[in-house]
């Protein structure tokens, strides 16, 4: 256990900080003490004033994790890490040999809907998870597939606790560029069952398997996105949908909806987790493996977009089945 | 304003009512139906005899145990078939080939060959075709009515939650694990008291063959797409019945279009404890324009009391019966205008080959083309 406060800078978070100092009041062990629009700049001006490096926009800054390894600096860096499984790679190594900390920045965990979910699911109360059902709805935007897919795919293999058994995956073409819609079915796999110490199985899964459709689409209007996440397991059910909390605004003619947001607590609860993580010397909660699992998710989702066929599991690779 | 005149009404064949009476009870529920006569085959088991014994008696009208003798000394235009779904078809063909309009049952048939004999059998003797569906609940009505007004633009995407919030006996796992595996048939059969015996008949059927025909329906209407590939999962993830029966009661879709289209379905007998009502249905449409979240279930009003039953959904619907009616009016309709009904046999039979294909998907582990 390291006793002195963990001295963190942000990176890449643009010139909004008043957010950031929220968080950091909130911190235990840990403060926040600078904050740069780039890796070099924050190295150039505050080099020896922190510990570890908030990297925020990671697909903006492609050698920021490099950089912050080379300084010494413990990397907590936001989802998706990077475009593919072999950058994501080359920044753990990086990590690794210089010996210092690396954590995922993996918002979706941490919100209280995510959370309350988990917690239920790993207290027993939903019994083993079969069906998971998750829609995420946008406005146009152009983000690599990993930026999008990222998040659930992670979360789905921590409420399975196994990576997926057969990928399967549609998309909607809008442009050359990016699809503006993607369906993912996912199967899981049987056996395992969670450690009694947390994190993925070893054998991987739950008795009776289970299965997940996502979609998401940036074809909504500019405006509020929609998300919805269901579970269903084999003796309850949780469902975190924004269709269930939206409040009526009345200005005449048909009402409009308001949505209750989920505030941001999650910001801090995820980087507390990493705090906690580097005083205490053990892996963070979203770590390697779970960074390298989620990408070879994501190659397989952009091998079964190519093709139009299931891509299974084979020991380690995603083979066509 | 033209009202019914008596003789518009059309004389209504029950044949056979071994599951769900609220197919006929629904068609009764329009003024131009008259439930006129109840009929099945003389070589059926007592069990099923007793049941429509029973719907006669209760309606007040006989029950012959000859549908042919039935159809020719009573006056009646229109078969209500609600039969084990082995022989949905087969009663079907012989009501069209009788010159009698049909409302069926769903599932369509647990075999293609038949679904064809149907959609040949109405097409041949010039009746009309409707299987009983959900399409004209409000909120689909309404879903339909935004789509229709361009305010998503054409959609590019549907899906479908069709859970129900429903037991079917023990859970999976909770028997003795030498205790014989338990009988489809005496178990749907006992089932029948709840309603939730869609699939009795001989052949074990699981969630998605027996219910699939639901949510396939709304994407049928609204996207007015066939579906030509799917890929599927399925499970027994809930309940020892279909464990034993290997049938599913979980399962997960996705669908192709023929036009490009793409869809889903995430369906499922789930557990009375898993929902305060009868389960979540919903439809989630996806247009270049907008998008449409819709809840089946409302309107709908919340009931709580002090030693409510469990099995009392907490959340009641409000307009099941808007269902029957409107779904018994646009069938009166398309006779009387020699129009498509709102589920015709070719429809369902395209339906009925989207679930089979998905069932195979779920065995085979791949892709598989609807024929």
């Amino acid at each position: 256990m390291c006793d002195s406060l963990i001295r963190l800078a942000v990176v890449g978070s643009g010139s909004d900080v008043t957010n950031w100092k929220d968080v950091s009041a909130r911190l235990r062990g840990g403060h926040i003490v600078a904050f740069g629009d780039s890796m070099e700049v924050t190295l150039e001006r505050h080099q020896d004033e922190f510990d570890a490096v908030i990297i925020d926009n990671p697909l903006n800054d492609d050698h920021a994790a490099h950089r912050a390894a080379e300084a010494n600096k413990h990397v907590f860096i936001r989802s998706p890490v990077a475009e593919n499984l072999l950058t994501a790679e080359a920044i753990i190594d990086a990590c690794r040999e210089a010996g210092i900390s690396f954590g995922v920045a993996q918002t979706l965990r941490y919100q209280p809907s995510s959370q309350t979910i988990l917690d239920r699911l790993l207290a027993g109360k939903l019994g083993d998870p079969g069906l998971l059902r998750v829609h995420r709805w946008r406005s146009p935007r152009n983000e690599p597939l990993a930026e999008w897919l990222f998040p659930d795919l992670e979360f789905a293999t921590r409420l399975f606790g196994a990576k997926p058994t057969e990928v399967f995956a549609l998309a909607r073409q809008d442009d050359d560029a990016m699809p503006g819609y993607v369906q993912l079915h996912l199967g899981y796999p049987a056996g395992g069952g969670y450690p009694a110490g947390g994190g993925y199985p070893a054998g991987g899964g739950y008795p009776a398997g289970g299965m997940a459709i996502m979609d998401f689409s940036a074809s909504l209007p500019s405006g509020e996105g929609y998300d919805s996440l269901s579970l269903i397991g084999s003796s309850g059910a949780a469902y975190a949908d924004d269709h269930r909390n939206t409040h009526l605004l009345y200005g005449g003619g048909n009402p409009s909806t308001l949505i209750s947001g989920e505030g941001n607590g999650h910001v801090w609860r995820e980087i507390q987790s990493f705090i906690d993580a580097v005083r205490e010397n053990k892996p963070s909660p979203v770590g390697e493996a779970e960074c390298r699992t989620t990408h070879q998710v994501i190659g397989a989702v952009a091998q079964s977009l190519e093709t139009g066929r299931v891509f299974s599991d084979q020991g380690g690779s995603y083979e066509p089945a | 304003m033209n009202l019914p005149e008596p003789h518009d009404r059309f004389g209504v064949l029950v044949l056979s009512v071994v599951k769900h009476d609220y197919v006929a009870r629904g068609v009764a529920t329009h003024p131009r139906f008259k439930l006129t006569v109840v009929a099945d085959e003389a070589d059926q088991p007592d069990w099923i005899h007793q049941r429509n014994q029973q719907f006669a008696d209760e309606h007040g009208i006989a029950y012959v145990r000859d549908v042919s003798k039935a159809i020719a000394e009573h006056d009646v235009q229109v078969a209500v078939v609600s039969s084990e779904a082995e022989r949905h078809c087969a009663l079907s063909v012989q009501a069209a080939e009788a010159g009698l309009h049909i409302i069926q049952d769903k599932p369509m048939s647990t075999s293609l060959t038949e679904c064809d004999r149907v959609v040949e059998a109405v097409a041949q003797n010039k009746v009309k075709f409707l299987m009983w569906n959900r399409n004209l609940f409000p909120a689909v009505v309404q879903a339909r009515e935004v789509i229709a007004r361009g305010e998503v633009g054409d959609p590019y995407a549907f899906h479908v939650d069709f859970y129900f919030a429903k037991d079917a006996g023990p859970p999976k796992g909770s028997r003795d694990p030498g205790a014989p595996p338990m009988d489809w048939l005496e178990t749907l059969k006992a089932a029948h008291i709840t309603g939730a015996d869609g699939g009795v008949g001989k052949e074990p059927m699981g969630e998605l063959g027996v219910e699939g025909c639901y949510p396939l329906a709304y994407i049928a209407m609204l996207s007015g797409a066939k579906v030509c590939r799917v890929f599927a999962r399925t499970t027994a993830h809930f309940h020892q019945l279909y464990v034993d029966n290997g049938v599913e009661d979980l399962a997960t879709v996705s669908l192709e279009f023929e036009n490009g289209v793409v869809g889903s379905l995430a369906l499922g007998r789930i557990g009375a404890a898993s929902h305060p009502d009868i389960g979540e249905i919903k439809l989630h449409i996806l247009g270049p324009k907008g998008a449409l979240v819709i809840s089946e279930a409302r309107p709908e009003v919340g009931i709580y009391y002090r030693d409510q039953p469990a099995e009392e959904f907490k959340n009641q619907r409000l307009l099941d019966s808007e269902n029957d009616y409107l779904l018994a009016d646009s069938f009166a309709r398309a006779i009387d205008t020699n129009s498509h009904t709102i589920l015709d046999a070719p429809t369902s039979r395209a339906i009925a080959a989207t679930v089979l294909a998905a069932l195979e998907s779920s065995r085979t582990g791949k892709v598989v083309d609807v024929p």
